[in-house]
């Protein structure tokens, strides 16, 4: 398979999943419509994790886990602009401490 | 904690898409300095305008780079594809659009832009569109600019710490009551000693341990 073409087959099963996500798939409904409900917390905490941890045991760096660090300290906040710049400024602070 | 939710204006939308279109600026440059020597320059750039999306395109140019096959790039992307059925479901009560809308739609659908999203009042179509528009306009422009040779020594802690801080941040704007903040928490912790018993569980067992406990968490 020539790049091109396995450039268009990860688009296609990328948009692909995305359309068939919204359009395709019905609205979940009762218990499924509730555990959905409380679902966007949980997913976005172990995909930080995943990030984080990694799926191939090559865990981030230091200057990472300094970043995950100051910006958990601003989630009482509820900003994304704040945990964002926290985040960042404590990536750059371990940078220069490593 | 309160239930509170954003202002669903469109400048408080842009002003919110900001800092996560900064971060996909940050990220699409790596992304086009590591993948131009693997897919050339042309291809690098139809990949983002075509897919937009940074973990499958990583993982791609990762793998093409350490000699990996196509099967292996396919395999690799699948189960992140995979992710947009939570994603899509999450949103879908929340859309207002007919089929051909929400097909539409869909090209903006990313993890950064449901967070955005599910922090506002419904309809959510207008922030989904806003906000992944700001998002697909960075993610663009840095490929281009790191095709074009933008350095990337001085922004990779940047680039590394990205995904994840923007993960943590839109956890904690996904959260509104105390319940969605002890939740979170509890699926972090399990995922993590998932992954580090079970590496190969990758972001399917993660999202299995999410789905989990937002199941359990309900009869609690």
């Amino acid at each position: 398979m020539s790049p091109a073409v396995l450039v268009v087959a990860v688009a296609a099963i990328t948009v692909g999943s995305r359309a068939v996500s919204v359009a395709v798939l019905p609205a979940p409904r009762g218990a499924l419509a509730a555990v959905v409900e409380r679902l966007p917390a949980p997913l976005f905490a172990v995909l930080a994790t995943v990030t984080l941890l990694g799926s191939d045991q090559a865990s981030s760096p230091a200057p990472v886990w300094l970043a995950a660090g100051a910006a958990l300290v601003t989630v009482r906040r509820r900003s994304l602009l704040l945990t964002v710049a926290a985040g960042l400024a404590g990536a750059v602070v371990g940078r220069a401490l490593t | 904690m309160e239930a509170l939710e954003e202002p669903t204006d469109d400048p408080a939308v842009l002003a919110a898409a900001v800092p996560v279109a900064a971060a996909i600026g940050v990220l699409g440059v790596v992304y086009g300095a590591v993948a131009e020597p693997v897919l050339g320059p042309g291809l690098t750039v139809a990949s983002s305008v075509a897919a937009f999306s940074g973990a499958a395109q990583f993982a791609m140019v990762a793998l093409l780079a350490s000699g990996g096959t196509a099967a292996a790039v396919l395999a690799s992307v699948i189960p992140l594809a995979l992710r947009h059925v939570p994603l899509g479901a999450i949103l879908r009560p929340r859309l207002r659009s007919g089929r051909a809308g929400r097909v539409l739609l869909s090209l903006f659908l990313t993890d950064e832009t449901v967070g955005l999203a599910l922090a506002r009042r419904p309809p959510a179509d207008r922030t989904v569109v806003l906000s992944g528009a700001a998002a697909y306009a960075a993610w663009v422009a840095g490929t281009v600019a790191g095709v074009a040779g933008a350095s990337v020594g001085a922004i990779a802690p940047l680039a590394e710490a990205a995904f994840p801080v923007l993960f943590i941040g839109l956890a904690a704007v996904t959260t509104r009551r105390r319940r969605d903040a002890v939740l979170a928490a509890t699926a972090g912790i399990a995922a993590a000693a998932l992954l580090i018993v079970a590496p190969g569980a990758g972001v399917l067992g993660a999202i299995a341990v999410a789905v989990t406990v937002a199941a359990v968490g309900g009869r609690t």
